[in-house]
């Protein structure tokens, strides 16, 4: 009973660089950026009361949304506005926290004004925001950081895994339900699914070759070939060696997705969440990488210059 | 204030506790339809609405959409003349990240089980044509696709079929024409 508990306390609560966290804040936060401006052309036709959705749908148990109060003009536009702001904020890392909960009320009040018109990249990007605002992302590169401890800028204080954790075993789990739903169906199962994904006009966004999407031999390696990544992305993705490898044939499936298919903010919301896996120590080693380069380019007054200092915890 | 929580023993275990929660709920919510995903439900969805992680991770599953689909509006004017309006659609490169919402609601405005969203859809298509100084009696929904047909040799689609699925009367028509 101990060493279970020992166990899942390294498991959950070890502590780490927060590298990692500050590099998913950022990834996130240009995202939600992109994801705000997509809505500026339909922001009125689908969230105000005078779209296509007049009124506000009645929700079930524990469903909330600010547009729920008043969906008007007035109301829909500082909703907006709320929302790009609480973005900026969060990529920089001012007010950090709150800005993710800004973020976070904000995405699910327009998914509630109009539940009709987002699909699973927008929902991917809502999960997200919520395990956002669970992590300390604006303890490291944030302006945050640098009104707290300027001369430790350059330094990822330490924190707890488990928010990072959470995203990781939301990100197997993706997989493997989506696995699960697929080997219900016939045409993941005769290996013909991919061929028809690709050419449903409505959603196509760049072609792909008729001789790729009518070749049984080609649709069936690419429709059990994802299924394998898929299955790989739920469960051998926590093995630390075949770790890189099953990320990076993920980032394939996924941009070959992006170009294939009108699926908005799907595959990026994918990626972005990948980047839970990255080991704090890897990302702490490209971002001094980066500044320093930086430091020796044009690009020197972009970087924040500190005097040397003792790393934190050390006397 | 998080970090205080992590550093103690209660802390550890209220967080423990909130992350089994979180992780059985996101499961539950995804499993097959059964009767103990029924019944799990009950306890878990109101957690899983309120925190936003209702998803569900089916894209293209079971399977994926057999045809093409798209929504377009009839719309007649008083004058007798008639017009097809359509959702707005985006260039590939970039309207791919604004118009795939048009393209949802189409998916889900077309079906029979969902005839609450026709009537404001029809409205807002009537709107459309006023905000351009003319005058509709009646907009007309219409459902357009055309089936995939299997890989392989052999023709890779069918023929369009129309399907008009709902007629709206404009409240008001003629007000224009009148003025």
């Amino acid at each position: 009973m101990r060493k279970a508990v020992e166990t899942w306390e390294r498991f959950w609560f070890r502590e780490v660089e927060s590298s990692t966290y500050a590099l998913l804040r950022v990834a996130f936060a240009v995202v939600v950026l992109a994801w705000t401006i997509s809505l500026a052309p339909t922001l009125y036709s689908f969230f105000g009361d005078g779209g296509i959705l007049p009124s506000h749908p009645d929700g079930d148990v524990g469903s909330w949304g600010l547009l729920q109060l008043d969906s008007g003009p007035a109301a829909v536009t500082a909703l907006y506005l709320l929302l790009l702001v609480g973005a900026l904020c969060l990529l920089v890392g001012f007010k950090t926290r709150l800005a993710a909960v800004v973020v976070f009320v904000c995405l699910v009040s327009f998914a509630r004004r109009d539940p009709w018109v987002l699909n699973s990249g927008d929902l991917l990007v809502i999960v997200l925001s919520f395990y956002v605002m669970l992590t300390p992302s604006g303890a490291a590169l944030s302006v945050d950081r640098w009104l707290e401890a300027r001369t430790r800028f350059w330094e990822f204080p330490k924190r707890s895994l488990w928010p990072l954790r959470l995203i990781q075993v939301q990100v197997s789990l993706l997989y493997f339900f989506a696995v699960w739903a697929k080997v219900r169906g016939e045409t993941w199962n005769d290996g013909t699914a991919v061929s028809y994904a690709f050419r449903i006009e409505d959603l196509e966004r760049f072609p792909i070759p008729a001789f790729v999407t009518d070749s049984l031999l080609l649709v069936n390696l690419i429709t059990y070939g994802t299924l394998a990544v898929e299955l790989a992305l739920a469960i051998l993705v926590w093995n630390g060696k075949l770790r890189p490898w099953v990320l990076l044939l993920g980032v394939m499936l996924h941009l070959g997705i992006d170009y294939a298919v009108r699926v908005g903010f799907f595959s990026y919301a994918a990626l972005v969440a990948y980047i839970a896996f990255l080991p704090p120590e890897t990302v702490s080693a490209w971002v001094h990488r980066l500044r320093d380069r930086m430091a020796r380019s044009r690009l020197a007054w972009l970087v924040p210059s500190v005097e040397p200092v003792e790393p934190e915890g050390r006397p | 204030m998080q970090q205080r929580l992590e550093s103690s023993r209660a802390g550890r275990a209220a967080i423990s506790v909130f992350i089994v929660v979180t992780i059985v709920s996101v499961a539950v919510w995804n499993l097959p339809p059964s009767a103990i995903k029924e019944d799990a439900l009950e306890v878990t969805a109101p957690y899983i609405r309120a925190t936003g992680l209702n998803q569900n991770w089916g894209v293209f599953s079971p399977n994926p959409r057999r045809h093409s689909l798209f929504v377009f509006a009839r719309v007649r004017y008083a004058d007798g003349s008639e017009e097809v309006l359509s959702a707005p659609r985006g260039g590939r490169l970039v309207g791919g990240y604004w118009d795939y919402r048009w393209r949802k609601w189409a998916e889900w405005t077309s079906m029979d089980e969902n005839s609450e969203l026709w009537r404001p859809a029809a409205d807002w298509f009537a709107r459309r044509a006023r905000a351009q100084g003319r005058d509709p009696v009646s907009v007309t929904l219409v459902r357009r696709w055309r089936d995939l047909l299997p890989p392989g040799p052999g023709p890779s689609r069918g023929k369009w079929q129309e399907y008009a699925f709902y007629t709206y009367p404009v409240p008001g028509a003629g007000e224009v024409a009148a003025r």
